[in-house]
């Protein structure tokens, strides 16, 4: 095994490449593994994430464009500025195994551009073009341009106003509607004045040990994951928005930033209304046969879009969070995100805030520039995505993210974060396990590093009560580090509601020619995880910072299942550290001896 | 007694919710009833139990952390059907 990483530094214009040796990928695999590796050893404590040292990572792995079914994917990985911590972000579209094909597993970019340019790919082979006649366009116009000007069999990825102007919360945008979303990783391509990266396709096969063996075991991972219910049936026909009516039938949909776990109004933002309204079909990621993206179209003014989405997430985040059950305006405000290449979840999750903070007395009217932030106001999250992207009056403000915005206007706890990071759709007052993860997640606030609702609600592998903190601590922990190993050799997430460690292994040991078994690709995970904490450590996160906001903690659920419940976090957490080998949030010299890191 | 079924995912079929009055007090019996009206929907029970990866939620609490078919209901309980969008895994 061996990959082919693609070197550019913008400040000295400079391209080359480095190979990374089978020792490496042993020990780091690929994606988001060996994006931390990099960004450790090669940068030190307490940069600014928007300046020339920052190294922002695009990462693919050794199952990436592979027979590996929903292996369509790469990873992002850099110095988040809007937490400070690590920032990564996985992603779908087509990016991942054109950079393959085109020759490289991965681009690191260091430096900052003088003037806007893009980086063009073409079979081995690289160079930096200018982007000035990009710059200031919005995605869609970004990809449309490049492909008039280039052709048509290129691919892209690249940033909108909201990550030219380093707005916190920017995401990296691919084939218009995937995203590398969360933990601001677009500012900070802004911050490199780099518009976009061009992949034209190309032949290169990645690397597989023994084909033979590779087909029997992806003919068996595609058999699961088409018998799945999950993958096989319910992520095609309703898309990730199914999720909306048994999370809010569970109690655990977060409604008006928090403030109780049911909204009244969840069925008309769900994926069974989706599809009975503004589906027009399905669509999938690179060799994907789950295909749970939708193509949607309102027709109807004001929202007229043609567009995708929404997913689970951004029904909830432009939906539920702040009252609003207006399914047109959150397809469009999806949209908005998608073109001016935002998170919609911090975005959305930082304009609940704001509704909250105006409910408090705390934001005055002359701040808003005629906007109006009372809870439910469609109008409002579709025009705040426009301001925030440019950062316009008000929505300079929300450009800060929840945690800072609430901060200024001096009430902390109504921003509903983790070390920074915005919360996704679960409330873990709901599902205690839940909880724990989002509390230990590395990169703050997310449900991709632990996804409990798995067993906690689907009952995936195994039904757990999810009103109970006692035996979390050991999923939180499996979950950890598996979905470090599936987000290193990079596949999708999605794959383990069908298929677990020793599927991914079988696909594993054929590509890499190793003779691994379950406990040492396990390894590999928990080295990743604990990889990524000493990162966060060294940037002055400890056990203080794994942690909940004090609404979940302390406010008991007003009503639904889990009425009367907050999330007992100390118990759970004092065990997790136990089985982690952690004393306050960080490994021991022991752990770190064991995993062979840094 | 009344109680009230939500069916969600491939099971509404243009349904949603169901009022359903009946004698007996458990969830067995409330089905019993309820799948005298659509009886299409009695694919949600096999062999005396929830068929595996179907969900039924009583206010919101899974059946199966209940008393599963035997969980007794009052007056007014709303109960959440899922089709399987969950489970499947094969180990
Ligand atoms: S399951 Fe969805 S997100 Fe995952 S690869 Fe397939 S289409 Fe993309």
């Amino acid at each position: 095994m061996e990959y082919t990483i693609l070197r550019v530094d913008l400040s000295k214009d400079k391209i080359w490449e480095e190979k990374v040796g089978e020792k490496v990928i042993k020990k780091y695999l690929g994606g988001r593994g060996l994006g931390v590796k990099i960004l450790y050893e090669e940068t030190e404590a307490g940069i600014d994430p928007f300046g020339e040292e920052n190294r922002l990572i695009f990462m693919t792995g050794y199952a990436t464009g592979t027979a590996v079914p929903l292996s369509g994917r790469f990873h992002v990985i850099t110095k988040s500025p809007l937490t400070g911590g690590i920032g990564d972000s996985n992603c779908g579209g087509q990016f991942g195994p054109m950079l393959r094909f085109a020759g490289y597993e991965g681009i690191v970019v260091q430096g900052i551009a003088d003037n806007p340019v893009y980086l063009y790919i073409e079979d081995g082979h690289a160079e930096l073009r200018d982007a000035s006649h990009l710059w200031g366009k919005g995605t869609w116009s970004t990809e449309d341009t490049l492909r008039e000007e280039l052709g048509k069999d290129i691919n892209i990825v690249s940033i909108g106003p909201a990550g030219e102007n380093k707005v916190m919360m920017a995401a990296i945008i691919n084939d218009k509607h995937r995203a590398a979303g969360r933990t601001g990783v677009g500012a900070v391509m802004g911050s490199k004045k780099l518009k976009a990266i061009v992949v034209r396709k190309g032949k290169r096969k990645p690397e597989v040990h023994d084909e033979a063996k590779l087909k029997e075991a992806v003919e068996n991972v595609r058999r699961i994951v088409r018998e799945s219910p999950v993958t096989g049936e319910a992520l095609p026909t309703y898309g990730t928005a199914v999720l909306v009516n048994i999370i809010n039938e569970t109690g655990g949909f977060p409604t008006r930033n928090f403030k109780t776990g049911v909204f009244e109004k969840a069925n008309e933002i769900s994926g069974e209304k989706i599809a009975e309204t503004y589906l027009v079909r399905k669509k999938a990621c690179w060799g994907c046969i789950v295909a749970c993206g939708r193509v949607t179209k309102v027709e109807t003014p004001p929202y007229q879009v043609d567009g995708e989405g929404p997913e689970y997430e951004t029904a909830w985040s432009l939906g539920a969070m702040c009252g609003i059950s207006d399914l047109a305006a959150v397809i469009k405000a999806h949209n908005l995100c998608d073109d001016l290449g935002m998170d919609p979840i911090s975005f959305g999750s930082t304009v609940a805030c704001a509704m909250e903070l105006y409910e408090n007395g705390k934001i005055p009217e002359e701040k808003l520039g005629g906007l109006k932030l009372e809870w439910g106001n469609p109008q409002t999250v579709v025009e705040l995505a426009w301001r925030t992207a440019f950062r316009d009056g008000f929505g300079d403000e929300i450009a800060m993210g929840a945690k800072r915005l609430a901060e200024k206007y001096g009430m902390p706890d109504l921003a509903m974060h983790v070390k920074g990071l915005e919360l996704p759709a679960y409330d873990p007052r709901a599902y205690k396990g839940h909880g724990l993860g989002y509390a230990t997640s590395n990169r703050g606030g997310c449900h991709l590093r632990a996804y409990m609702i798995a067993p906690e609600v689907l009952g995936i592998p195994e039904k757990l009560d999810p009103l109970t903190p006692e035996g979390k601590a050991q999923w939180v922990k499996i979950f950890q580090d598996l979905f470090c190993i599936v987000d290193s050799m990079v596949v999708c997430k999605f794959i383990t509601f069908a298929v677990g460690a020793e599927e991914l292994l079988s696909v594993t040991n054929p590509i890499t020619g190793w003779d691994w078994n379950v406990d040492e690709f396990m390894k590999a995970g928990e080295r990743i995880y604990n990889l990524e904490r000493l990162y966060i450590n060294r940037e002055g996160f400890d056990g203080k910072d794994d942690t909940l906001p004090k609404r979940l903690l302390e406010e008991p659920m007003p009503e639904g299942a889990a009425k009367g419940h907050v999330v007992e976090l100390d118990k759970m957490l004092e065990e997790f550290y136990r089985i982690r080998g952690w004393v306050n949030g960080k490994p021991t010299e022991e752990k770190l001896r064991e995993l062979d890191i840094p | 007694m009344k109680v009230k079924f939500k069916l969600y995912a491939s099971l509404r079929r243009g349904r949603g919710t169901v009022e359903v009055e009946f004698k007996g007090k458990t969830l067995r019996d409330a089905l019993r009833e309820l799948f005298k009206i659509y009886p299409d929907l009695s694919e949600i029970v096999e062999r005396d139990r929830v068929k595996e990866f179907y969900k039924i939620f009583v206010n919101g609490r899974d059946v199966e952390h209940l008393e599963g078919l035997d969980t007794e209901l009052k007056e007014g309980d709303e109960i959440a059907i899922f089709p399987p969008i969950a489970g499947g895994l094969n180990r």
